[in-house]
């Protein structure tokens, strides 16, 4: 078993003793709060004591998301995030024994059914073979205590109790009062070991209905599937989290358990705890339940590096709709030392009233009601996007936003950034930075992330002087290397009730 | 001048919660569950800092918290305003005075500047007002902080409302107009508040286009003016400083703001129909999935039946694993997102309601498995076992209120301002407590009741897997969003213009070419048929005229009494049974363009005015020729002609003008007939009026004769 802690990093306070914000304290002060420690099996924990609140957030990373999905599976780990909610042998069942030889008759109805469907089977064939798959669900169903996972957090006092599935990365948390600790550690234990993949068809129902809520039937989730899909030839960058619906047609309970077994290793998986928790108690909890998991085999890498790409590429979407406007380049992964940089660039561009296009479309030319840019989407883990999103007035279409777009990120390429707004900017983030990290889970979101995807938490802590070390230069150099055309996928959707024909 | 008064409050709370799973002393693990053996340690013990509580002698309420826990000072204000204020016509007006509060500048700080000025600190200042409050937060670090509360006050105290930041928030209002029907959620949330509370409910009413057109910027200052003052809100601030420097930063910033003793209206807290089943269905067909919800008006969260509702929603549909979730959710697949409401508010009642969204071939089949299970708890009590678990959710986890200092201060001060008693928060868990399963039954009778729920279910129909009949009466329900009056008339140009004055010429040759030019002077009699109210009253009209502005009319209404109006230029007078009473302003304005109006005049005048050519439209079945002329554009007041291509006679005039009697506004238009020989000129004998497309007055004329010569004493004004 490893163990750090930190001793205060003092020295930083004589470094930057002029530093306006008295930064240097604070980082020492937050770094005060960590305790990280690894399992023999490769487990990580990282512990942040706050004792104001008898309360503790729980924050999980494990580094699996839909850039790990082979194509004809995806979908699949957020399948499993799904799943994970389902319980264990012990918890959500009244009877392990029985119900796992009903869910192997699931298993075997549903690949009659798959084999009915695809055989080519006469329609009663069919029939039959869904009614015997319907009638095996129903059996295996009398086995089960509905949600049994989440009540009991619940019951416990357990807020926020959700997860998400990113492209990188999914996540677990949820928040209990801190005398809960033993039943956090023995729930969550339990799932990451046994997990039991029951109730697998009807909630593959229910993440179809996810798709249809938001992306279907949502006019920005349409152009996004599609504008993912234009700027990534060939990386899973390009594929939808949620899945394409045929695949999700085709998923099976054994598919959901290879993903699991293959990503679900303790090495590839980061625990945070932040609030009124001992370290020591959580480290005891720690060994106790999560100790005699096997360490697993380090997952398979993502192989496809994105190409150069080569030229810039459209998406227009005819879309009942209100207008709206993507635009995006290509850009290195999180862990490349001009990372900090782009930050810095996307919220001087458009994020705040005082940002470039915020001045410019919204006060100045009224053009657009809202802006933004995001430094990295969808993941960080491999080159990203760096993007720019436009919400135009009524009546104003997304082409008419574009040039100002473009020639707002000229200007930064060709005249860099005077030194008052820089060190405004700076501030602003710096700022932004104390209130993120004032929050539990805020806290968490930063030293998790850091430590799942790069190995070193501490990054994070060391954000705000990498925000102070960027200067005006670096953002013309990035604008210079990123903003060129050949590079650029723009997307739109133009207003069209549905049967209209064809406008320019 | 009243002395301050410092109220000190000192709020030790122990909460200690004693945990109902497996805590029972004894060897209550026999048959439980692993996780139901663990023995917890006690809950520790949540201590509510203290706060202090200020009156400044103005009236502003302060409340004061200290936490050098980070190195930030904040602040929440709250102000008695809303937009359940806002007139029925300004729909928007509040939520766009509390935007440009805070964009729109200072007094003494630019809007642009103030914007950079607080990012580049790093602070916020964020302000709006939802339909029952105005609201301000800020956030500064605390480094800041004295520069941070000059701008906080100088927004509150002196908001320039630029005009330019106006037509930004009005950009932004119409923007989310235009896109109101892109998410069915969205939709679904609106329509369900306009079912419940009625479409014209202050809390439901939609902001339109015509609506915020409405907008000047005097409303917004005027709404400003009369809400925002210190006897009408409260401030809390917390954060890394002493009080007692705080409270005088406070007072130095605010304390020579003047009370305003404002008269809040009450808010309007009924709705304005009865609550009754109904079935609204919109179509919307870019959408593979339906969303629908029902319910009816809930209660304030002083209403004895608050608890059991909270409990009883717990179990229904308010967490993971309450019955909506297991139903439609896990067991069926019918839905990602399904759950419930209490129904409950603060301010006003909330509406209670089930939503669920739901594939389209599924709808009818999801709106009755929620039915049936929102019914189930009606007709059975919930077991122990359930109810437990409910209370013990709601009981563990409300130390989750208690995490951020700010958290109880805010609330405190939110109760306070919405007048709830002292220990309204304290009671929270004892009455929980208290709640029984007959108290779960008991509730969900009284105050859900499906029979009254009005389901709004949007979605494309086409694909439903039924048409709703089964579950009441269905109405259509129109969500298209009312467009904008484009501009009236297209813009004018070089062809139209000519064309215009083209046509005028030529009718001002058939009506009498020089005739009109040099026309000085009418006497007109005629006699008239007025239809107003149910009634046709008869009635004669002298009329004199010299042009271009005196007028004067002598009108008999025979039972109803005789007027007289005159109009001399610069001043005019109305005398009537009433007496005498001056015609000034707009409406004098009014009576000396309707004296220039007069064909006959206009005719012969036109060069004087902007006239343009519009497209041809048919009258009485004739294609007419259509002038537009611009009597007073600085007022919007045009006047169109419909000619005869033929003869070039005047077939009708229209214009836009107010009834009246009602003096709703609308358009008016006269059609002329029976053109007779004048003295050289053509002029119509019959005319009909009518008011927006009906009937008001059908005339003769009786005499008519050009350049009269009429006597002064026609515009004497009489003694009384």
């Amino acid at each position: 078993m490893h163990r750090s802690v930190l001793a205060g990093l003092s020295f930083l306070a004589v470094v930057f003793l002029c530093a306006p914000l008295a930064q240097a304290q604070d980082i020492a002060k937050l770094e005060d709060q960590v305790t990280e420690f690894t399992l023999d099996n490769g487990l990580r924990f990282i512990v942040v004591e706050r004792h104001d609140a008898p309360v503790f957030s729980y924050f999980a990373q494990v580094k699996v998301g839909a850039v790990n999905e082979p194509m004809g599976r995806t979908g699949l780990a957020h399948m499993f995030e799904h799943m994970a909610f389902k319980g264990t042998d012990k918890l959500g069942t009244e009877n392990w024994g029985k119900e796992r030889r009903a869910l192997e008759d699931v298993d075997e109805a549903y690949a009659a059914l798959a084999a009915a469907r695809h055989s080519g089977a006469s329609d009663e064939e069919v029939a039959a073979a869904q009614a015997a798959f319907e009638a095996s669900q129903d059996a295996a169903r009398e086995f089960v205590v509905t949600n049994e996972f989440g009540s009991t957090v619940e019951k416990a006092g357990g807020t926020a109790l959700n997860a998400s599935t990113g492209y990188d990365l999914t996540t677990y948390f949820y928040q209990l009062p801190s005398n809960k600790l033993e039943l956090w550690a023995y729930l969550e234990s339990e799932r990451f070991q046994n997990p039991v993949m029951r109730e697998f068809y009807t909630e593959r129902d229910v993440v179809i209905e996810e798709r249809r809520m938001r992306t279907d039937s949502s006019p920005i989730g349409r152009l996004l599937e599609e504008f993912l899909a234009a700027a990534y030839l060939g990386h899973p960058y390009g594929r939808p989290v949620v899945g394409y619906r045929s695949d999700l047609d085709e998923f099976t309970r054994a598919e959901a358990m290879e993903l699991y077994q293959t990503y679900y290793v303790p090495s590839n998986i980061v625990i945070g705890m932040a609030g009124d928790v001992d370290p020591e108690e959580v480290r005891e909890y720690a060994e106790k339940y999560f100790g005699d998991w096997k360490a697993g085999p380090v997952p398979p890498r993502v192989r496809t590096i994105e190409p150069e790409q080569r030229g810039e590429r459209r998406v227009v979407i005819r879309d009942p709709g209100q207008p709206f406007l993507l635009m995006a380049y290509h850009k290195p992964a999180g862990d490349h030392e001009d990372s900090p940089a782009y930050d810095v660039l996307t919220t001087l561009l458009a994020n705040g009233r005082s940002s470039r296009l915020h001045s410019r479309l919204v006060k100045d030319e009224k053009k657009a009601v809202a802006v933004g840019a995001i430094t990295q989407i969808p993941g960080e883990q491999y080159p990203g996007l760096v993007l720019t999103f436009v919400v135009p007035s009524k009546g104003v279409g997304a082409g008419e936003c574009e040039a100002a777009v473009l020639e707002e990120i000229d200007a930064i390429a060709t005249n860099g950034v005077d030194a008052d707004e820089l060190a405004g900017v700076k501030t602003r983030m710096k700022a932004d930075f104390v209130r993120q990290a004032r929050s539990n889970i805020g806290m968490l979101r930063g030293l998790v992330g850091e430590e799942v995807l790069w190995g070193d938490w501490r990054a994070a802590l060391a954000y705000p002087f990498e925000i102070d070390a960027v200067t005006s230069e670096d953002l013309q150099r990035i604008a210079q290397e990123t903003f060129v055309e050949s590079n650029r996928t723009v997307g739109y959707i133009i207003t069209e009730e549905e049967g209209e024909d064809d406008a320019s | 001048m009243q002395a301050e008064m410092i109220l000190k409050r000192s709020l030790f709370l122990t909460l200690a919660v004693v945990l109902a799973l497996g805590a029972v002393a004894g060897d209550a693990t026999a048959g439980k569950k692993p996780w139901e053996k663990f023995d917890f340690p006690e809950l520790g013990e949540i201590r509510i800092p203290d706060y202090e509580r200020h009156e400044l002698a103005n009236g502003l309420t302060v409340f004061l918290l200290e936490d050098h826990t980070w190195p930030l000072v904040e602040g929440r204000a709250i102000v008695r305003t809303g937009a359940a204020f806002e007139p029925d016509n300004m729909v928007g007006l509040a939520s766009v005075t509390g935007d440009v509060l805070r964009t729109g500048g200072t007094t003494n700080i630019g809007s642009d500047e103030l914007d950079e000025t607080l990012e580049r600190m790093g602070g916020t200042v964020e302000s709006w007002i939802t339909d029952t409050s105005g609201n301000l937060s800020f956030s500064f670090l605390s480094q800041d902080a004295e520069r941070g509360l000059d701008l906080v006050a100088d927004v509150l105290r002196n908001p320039a409302f630029e005009q330019d930041k106006i037509d930004v928030a009005m950009e932004g209002q119409k923007a989310g107009i235009a896109r109101r029907n892109d998410d069915l959620n969205g939709i679904v949330g609106r329509e369900i508040q306009r079912a419940v509370w009625g479409d014209d409910h202050p809390y439901a009413r939609n902001t339109e286009y015509t609506t915020l057109e409405a907008v000047t910027r005097d409303d917004v200052v005027g709404f400003y003016e009369y809400f925002y003052h210190p006897d009408n809100m409260m401030i809390a601030v917390w954060g890394d400083f002493d009080p007692t420097t705080m409270l005088a930063s406070l007072e130095a910033r605010f304390g020579d703001w003047t009370a305003g003793n404002v008269e809040v209206p009450e808010l309007p807290n009924e709705p304005n129909q009865t609550q009754r089943r109904r079935v609204l269905v919109a179509d919307k067909t870019d959408v593979n999935q339906a969303r629908f919800a029902m319910g009816h008006i809930g209660m304030r969260a002083d209403d004895p039946d608050y608890y059991s509702m909270s409990v009883a929603n717990r179990i229904l549909g308010g967490g993971f694993g309450d019955r909506l979730f297991n139903e439609v959710r896990t067991n069926r697949g019918l839905s990602y997102n399904v759950g419930s409401t209490t129904g409950v508010g603060f301010a006003a009642p909330g509406v209670f309601q089930a939503y669920c969204g739901t594939k389209s071939e599924t709808t009818e089949e999801a709106i009755g498995v929620v039915i049936e299970t929102i019914e189930g708890m009606r007709t059975e009590k919930v077991s122990e076992q359930e109810l437990e678990d409910a209370k013990d959710a709601m009981l563990n986890s409300n130390v989750f209120n208690y995490v951020r200092p700010q958290q109880v201060l805010t609330r405190k001060m939110n109760l306070e301002y919405l007048g709830y008693p002292d220990d309204f928060l304290e009671r929270f868990n004892e009455s929980v407590r208290a709640v029984s399963s007959d108290d779960v039954i008991g509730v969900m009778q009284r105050r859900v009741e499906p029979d009254k729920f009005a389901i709004v279910a949007v979605g494309k129909t086409e694909d439903w897997d039924g048409d709703l009949t089964a579950f009441g009466p269905v109405e259509e329900l129109d969500i298209s969003i009312p467009e904008p009056e484009g501009p009236e008339f297209p813009d004018p140009t070089d062809e139209s213009v000519e064309k215009g004055r083209a046509v005028l010429a030529a009718a001002q040759t058939a009506h009498g070419g020089a005739v009109l030019t040099s026309i000085k002077s009418l006497r007109q009699d005629s006699s008239l048929s007025i239809s107003v109210q149910g009634m046709t009253i008869a009635a004669t009209v002298q009329a004199s005229t010299i042009f271009p502005d005196r007028m004067s009319n002598d009108i008999d209404l025979g039972a109803f009494g005789q007027m007289q109006q005159v109009v001399d230029g610069d001043s005019g007078f109305n005398k009537s049974q009433q007496g005498i009473q001056d015609i000034t302003g707009d409406e004098l304005a009014e009576a000396r363009a309707q004296i220039v109006e007069d064909p006959l005049y206009l005719l012969g005048h036109f060069d004087g005015f902007p006239v343009q050519l519009l497209d041809s439209e048919t009258v009485n079945e004739m294609s007419c020729d259509v002038v537009l002329v611009w009597i007073d554009d600085t007022n919007d007041r045009w006047l169109k002609l419909y000619f005869d291509p033929a003869s070039h006679q005047i077939v009708r005039t229209q214009q836009k003008t107010k009834h009246m009697v009602t003096q709703t506004p609308g358009i008016a238009h006269t059609d002329y007939s029976d053109y007779r020989d004048v003295d050289g000129a053509k002029a119509a004998f019959k005319f009909v009026n009518y008011f927006d497309g009906e009937v008001l007055i059908e005339g003769e004329v009786t005499s008519l004769q050009l350049n009269a010569k009429i006597d002064e004493t026609a515009f004497e004004r009489p003694a009384s």
